[in-house]
């Protein structure tokens, strides 16, 4: 490993990512009494909320993603792989755009039922994606010896112990993006009944008292509540899906459903119309006029004016989220290769996901703590701030993709071409990073798909007010259904492209997990 | 000219912690300058170990190595890094890299060792001819057979022109014809070459009859003793 590159990585990793979970820190520290209340019946029942609303949503996931994920990767059920694609949209798509969608088609159901159940379908393919990883993981002879003896229900019974891990590591990761989603429960509760969970309380104590001490000090307890996920979530995912493929592995067979095939494809088939088809058909619907009469002009208009509006909203997005995605990738693949294959590479991992664990919000005031101060106010105020922002928030996630995909392969590659004579830097360039393009570029559609959706920061950062999700925060409560659902769709198409032109043009799966 | 000097390998008191259970040493291992030395033993008692801490790859925790005279290790601490020990390995499962083509693989380690790349073409020729790879530059090492890939391996561990070959396993996914084939290139090629090798096996009979010395490693990772052939 190259010091000169893991210094810069681990600088970019301080300043971008630690530095703002570090000062929020300290202003605790520094004021002991805003810590007063922090277990208080109002902090406690804020507690409560956000758990069940984690857990709801996580254990929802877990019940129709693990399926889903394993059914999609290895059965023979009808049009898996339009399934497979199809699948990612809940979570490519703003949980925002989801609740938009839902809230309009079912206006009875909100509160803890409907944010849990949006939540839910938002986070079920991550879970699937774990599932799957795992599942075409099985040596096919194993696989084999479990059919003759068993048949389908033996390779059930002999899988589920190895997919499991897997699966619950999915989970792990479904209850952290549900427990510290704002938006959701926020835009669920502006009607009717009032679920307020610990993300909403955060923002509200940092809106009306102004003080970082007191709002990090409420969040405290949501930040311990996402590490207790994040642990388990790692070491289930090094147990899961992060097992090293033997050199004589032998990839499995598509296994036959028999009788369980169209049932089973018409179970799948609906869990993607409710997640994807109806809230997409919705927003088409929508944007043409919705009830007031749909025409082809209507849509028409709705999308002009969306992009009149928008389109600079647009454009600042698609930079912010192409130069931060960018400018992580290598710092993401040097990290990764640094917990791969350091013999304490687990304290690198703990420092890369510690911004994960800080709710977004509190992460984003964080950034203002850092950033909004004399000699710093010209960055704070210009785009450089947003990619720095997003650079630091969803960095481990192209961090722990690497660290996958180096542990996956075989160290002697490395090896041979130190022995040749190769620098750290050549290796690393020239035999590491081509090897591992599916998983690198996979890590690049995520940070670029996460930033494109971030809201929950772009709410505080003022640099961040330009982008799309934020326009579209506005738009949601202000602005008309028809002008909403074509900027939703056209955050969605912008967002999918780069999975798409990959998915057409290279032929290769993608390895979006981390 | 002292001792070390007419030494290929000069390894004393070797020892190091394999995992949890496992060590290896402490050995001493003496190989002289153009000597064809097989190393046998039970499967996981660190006869490949023993070749990646000679070739720098693993770390000691205590003895000393020296390489052709030069020290290149001392106790846990490395005095010469593996691309500068002049070593050429041959990996047990070929180790090739899956995004390059056969010519991208050597054109890769010829300029690692900085040679000019107008030299480049008739180097990669002659090392393909001499390992019986002609023709097979634009190959992946998915499209190789078993054999062909460890011609391929081999060819890469030669280009920088190493003086001590390390076999790890090198014949072992191949059928009988294949390996006699191989077997008759690395002694080919040690000859022509004036290399020092050393060839890892579990199969006493695997190299035997091509072989200068045998040397036989216990299942607790230290050195039995030797046959003469």
């Amino acid at each position: 490993m190259s010091r000169t590159l893991l210094t810069l990585s681990l600088a970019v990793l301080a300043v971008a990512g630690l530095a703002p979970v570090a000062v929020m820190i300290l202003r605790v520290v520094q004021d002991p009494a805003a810590l007063q209340g922090l277990l208080d019946e109002r902090t406690l029942s804020l507690l409560g909320r956000t758990l069940l609303l984690g857990g709801g949503a996580a254990g929802l996931a877990l019940l129709v993603g693990a399926p889903f994920g394993y059914l999609t990767a290895r059965t023979d059920l009808p049009g898996a792989t339009w399934l497979r694609s199809l699948g990612l949209v809940p979570l490519i798509m703003p949980p925002l755009l989801l609740a938009v969608s839902w809230t309009v088609l079912v206006p009875q159901l909100r509160g803890a039922p409907m944010t849990i159940l949006l939540m839910g379908l938002s986070t079920f393919p991550i879970v699937a994606l774990f599932t799957a990883k795992a599942a075409r993981r099985v040596d096919g002879r194993r696989e084999e010896a479990a059919l003759l003896s068993g048949g389908l229900s033996g390779v059930l019974r002999m899988e589920f112990g190895l997919l499991l891990p897997a699966a619950l590591s999915g989970t792990c990761f479904a209850f952290l993006f549900a427990a510290s989603d704002f938006a959701v429960p926020d835009f669920v509760s502006s009607v009717g009944r009032k679920f307020n969970v610990y993300a909403d309380e955060v923002f509200a104590t940092w809106q009306v008292n102004g003080s970082d001490s007191r709002a990090v000090a409420t969040a405290l307890p949501l930040v311990v509540l996402i590490l207790a996920a994040l642990l388990p979530a790692l070491a289930l995912r090094r147990r899961g899906t992060l097992a090293t493929l033997d050199s004589d592995f032998v990839a499995p067979r598509t296994l036959s459903l028999g009788s369980w095939r169209w049932p089973l494809g018409l179970a799948a088939w609906g869990l993607i119309t409710l997640g994807a088809l109806i809230p997409v058909g919705r927003m088409l619907f929508e944007a043409g006029g919705g009830p007031s009469g749909w025409s082809v002009y209507k849509f028409q208009a709705a999308f002009g004016k969306a992009i009149d509006l928008c389109r600079d909203n647009l454009l600042a997005s698609l930079g912010y989220s192409i130069l931060a995605a960018t400018l992580a990738l290598p710092v993401a693949l040097v990290l990764g290769h640094a917990i791969a294959r350091w013999r304490h590479g687990w304290f690198l991992e703990m420092l890369c996901v510690l911004p994960l664990a800080a709710p977004a919000i509190l992460f984003g005031i964080g950034n203002i703590a850092v950033w909004n101060g004399t000699y710093t106010y010209a960055f704070y105020t210009s785009g450089g701030m947003v990619v720095v922002l997003y650079i630091g928030r969803f960095l481990a996630f192209p961090t722990l993709i690497s660290a996958s995909a180096v542990a996956s392969m075989d160290r002697e590659l490395e090896q041979a071409a130190e022995l040749a004579g190769a620098s750290p830097m050549r290796r690393m360039a020239r035999i590491v990073a081509p090897a591992l393009l599916p998983s690198l570029m996979g890590g690049w559609i995520l940070m670029f798909v996460l930033a494109m959706r971030e809201l929950d920061t772009a709410i505080l950062v003022p640099a961040a007010n330009d982008t799309v999700m934020f326009r579209m925060f506005n738009a949601v409560h202000f602005g008309r259904d028809d002008f909403v659902a074509a900027l939703a769709l056209l955050i969605l198409f912008v967002t999918i492209v780069p999975g798409v032109l990959w998915r057409l043009f290279s032929g290769k799966e993608l390895e979006v997990l981390p | 000219m002292t001792d070390n000097n007419r030494s290929a390998i000069s390894a004393r008191g070797l020892r190091t912690r394999l995992g949890a259970s496992a060590n290896l040493g402490p050995l001493d291992l003496e190989l002289a300058v153009g000597e064809h030395a097989l190393l046998v033993g039970p499967s996981g008692c660190g006869k490949s170990s023993l070749l990646r801490i000679l070739a720098g790859l693993l770390p000691t925790e205590s003895g000393d190595i020296s390489l052709f005279g030069q020290e290149v290790s001392r106790g846990s601490k490395t005095l010469l890094p593996p691309r500068k020990r002049g070593i050429g390995f041959l990996f047990q499962g070929g180790a090739l890299w899956p995004h390059m083509n056969v010519a991208a693989h050597l054109n890769f380690v010829l300029r690692c060792a900085a040679i000019a790349p107008a030299e480049w073409d008739a180097r990669r020729a002659e090392l393909l001819t001499q390992v019986g790879l002609e023709g097979f530059e634009d190959r992946r090492p998915g499209t190789l057979s078993g054999g062909e890939a460890q011609r391929l391996g081999l060819a890469r561990a030669l280009a920088p022109r190493p003086r001590l070959l390390l076999l790890d396993e090198p014949l072992g996914p191949l059928d009988a014809e294949r390996r006699t084939s191989l077997l008759e290139l690395f002694e080919n090629l040690r000859r022509r070459l004036d290399l020092t090798i050393l060839h890892v096996t579990h199969d006493p009979a695997e190299a035997s009859s091509m072989t200068d010395r045998t040397l036989h490693m216990r299942a607790d990772g230290t050195l039995a003793g030797e046959n003469n052939t």
